[in-house]
């Protein structure tokens, strides 16, 4: 009975773990919170911190999703990898004084905008993404 | 006499082609359009700027596209004092003086550090890999394709941009042979300009105007402005502290190229002074309107591809850096909807890695890519108008298939 247990939780592990990959929405979600959390916090020190968690969480995420698909994503994954790199900017970001925030928000929309109309928004992603600099840049 | 020779000379360069003009009511409009619609040739025939200027001597004496340009030689005293005060760099100068065929008594060194300069930089320009050019018979049956969007004219006294109407039907501006000519010259002259050691591939601009806008520089709209369709973000990023690029500016405002020659007062001008979109005129006049718009659009290919495209590959698939062709379409596709960030993810989606041959990413990206395939309807549109025939639905052009080559552009271009 109980090695019946160990073989079923082998099995089934994988299957369990796949089912819980983060989809795009779920990091939105995340991304909001964290924010959230951080709106008392002075040091910038410890927002960068939360960002690299984000960042952290979502690279892992992207493995779990190679692991899951070995020759080509799914549109799961196409919606995380965009959210990733809609932020990339911000993850790369050297540093936060006033030029290097000002060349960070610029680098977020250049990339947002890219091929679209003058007038057309920014995608929700890249909104959120500004948000975070905004957070570490006052 | 000379002066009273030299001036007659520059009023009939500028006066010809007006008095042409004027002379002949028979206007061939290369595009379709109606002969009447001439406010646009009319702008050009006034236009002064350095493009222009560089038109007209072009035409009378056809220099070579890819020129440099070397100072005039010195006209500086003999000035041996300095040899003595320079010690180790007057006998160092000495030595250098054999391979820059000058005495070194006859230069001041000033002189010799600019001469030394401007031999490397000539040297350098000599090994430059050229690039191809674009035939003039490609861009003038891409004219013939509609661009759709607003049109505007700017004369040179005018403090604003004047709405002509929409780039097809009735209101489209007529471009003659003079016109086509003209952005012939200044499209060759731009690519020359920009190309580096790693030389712009002539056949992705082409296919990048033509699917922009058939190469006509007087249109704008809120999708961008101009020939190359820029836009605020792309301006900025080559002319303002906050973006990557302003290494391309200052790039042309350096440069020793003939070519370049046309651009420069423009690149020194927006580096002091970023430039902005909302001012039509600056971006689509047909001198300095043409000019910019071509360096930024031209210049911001080079940016995308080498400081995006190219390390993004090199992360992943080394191997693929040098093939052309990956690196022309991914860039390509960066400038559609799907943007710098769907060039990444198609890379990750697809696992490109160290293993996977050129030929299955050039696949992917031309079943992935939505910009790509509109690309390349255009060319073949392109290529149909070239020979003639009409497209459309049940057109000649939807049964007739044209050879990968043909696709790619290698037909609209030639060696410099």
């Amino acid at each position: 009975m109980r090695l019946r247990t160990v073989i079923l939780t082998i099995f089934l592990l994988p299957i369990v773990s796949w089912s819980q990959i983060k989809t795009a929405p779920e990091f939105f979600i995340i991304s909001k919170k964290m924010r959230e959390e951080l709106r008392t916090e002075k040091t910038k020190e410890k927002k960068i911190l939360k960002l690299k968690d984000l960042e952290k969480q979502l690279l892992a995420t992207q493995k779990q999703f190679e692991i899951k698909n070995p020759i080509k994503g799914d549109e799961i994954e196409k919606k995380v990898n965009f959210f990733y790199f809609t932020f990339e900017p911000l993850f790369e970001a050297k540093n936060f004084d006033s030029l290097g925030c000002k060349k960070t928000e610029h680098q977020l929309i250049l990339e947002d905008k890219m091929g679209k109309e003058e007038t057309e928004a920014l995608t929700p992603d890249a909104k959120e993404a500004i948000e975070w600099l905004h957070l570490i840049c006052k | 006499m000379l002066i009273f020779a030299n001036l007659l000379f520059i009023t009939s360069m500028f006066v010809g082609p007006n008095i042409a003009l004027a002379e002949s009511d028979e206007l061939l409009c290369v595009n379709g359009a109606s002969p009447l619609n001439r406010d646009l040739i009319e702008s050009f025939n006034e236009n002064r700027d350095p493009l222009k200027v560089a038109f007209l001597e072009y035409q009378k004496t056809t220099y070579p596209y890819s020129q440099a340009i070397l100072p005039p030689p010195s006209n500086c005293e003999p000035n041996a004092v300095f040899k003595k005060q320079l010690g180790f760099f007057g006998e160092l100068a000495d030595k250098f003086s054999g391979i820059f065929d000058t005495k070194f008594d006859q230069v001041n060194p000033q002189d010799l550090a600019l001469k030394a300069r401007l031999e490397i930089e000539k040297a350098k320009e000599l090994n430059r890999p050229k690039p191809f050019q674009i035939k003039k018979d490609c861009v003038k049956a891409s004219l013939q394709r509609k661009a759709g969007r607003e049109e505007y004219v700017c004369k040179p006294d005018a403090q604003r941009a004047l709405r002509v109407g929409i780039a097809a039907g009735k209101s489209a501006q007529c471009y003659n042979e003079e016109l086509v000519d003209y952005i012939h010259f200044a499209l060759n002259q731009a690519i020359d300009c920009l190309s580096q050691d790693n030389a712009i591939d002539s056949r992705n601009i082409l296919k990048k105007m033509n699917a922009e806008t058939g190469f006509n520089f007087s249109v704008c709209w809120r999708g961008g402005c101009g020939m190359s369709q820029i836009t605020s973000p792309a301006m900025k990023e080559l002319s303002t502290d906050i973006g990557n690029g302003k290494y391309i500016l200052e790039g042309v405002t350096k440069s020793i190229k003939k070519s370049c020659e046309p651009f420069k007062h423009i690149a020194e001008r927006d580096l002091a002074k970023p430039p902005k979109i909302y001012k039509t005129c600056d971006w689509v006049s047909p001198g300095d309107g043409l000019a910019r718009n071509l360096i930024y659009g031209i210049g911001y290919h080079v940016h995308m591809r080498d400081t995006q495209i190219t390390p993004a590959l090199n992360k992943l698939a080394p191997q693929m850096v040098q093939d052309k062709d990956v690196i022309n379409a991914l860039t390509s596709m960066s400038y559609g909807r799907e943007g710098i960030k769907g060039v990444k993810g198609l890379l990750r989606r697809n696992r490109i890695s160290k293993t996977t041959p050129p030929s299955k990413l050039r696949d992917i990206i031309e079943s992935d890519s939505r910009y790509l395939s509109e690309t390349q309807k255009k060319q073949k549109e392109l290529l149909c108008l070239q020979k003639g025939h009409s497209f459309g639905r049940n057109s000649q052009c939807s049964v007739t298939t044209f050879s990968d080559e043909e696709m790619a552009g290698n037909s609209c271009v030639s060696e410099p």
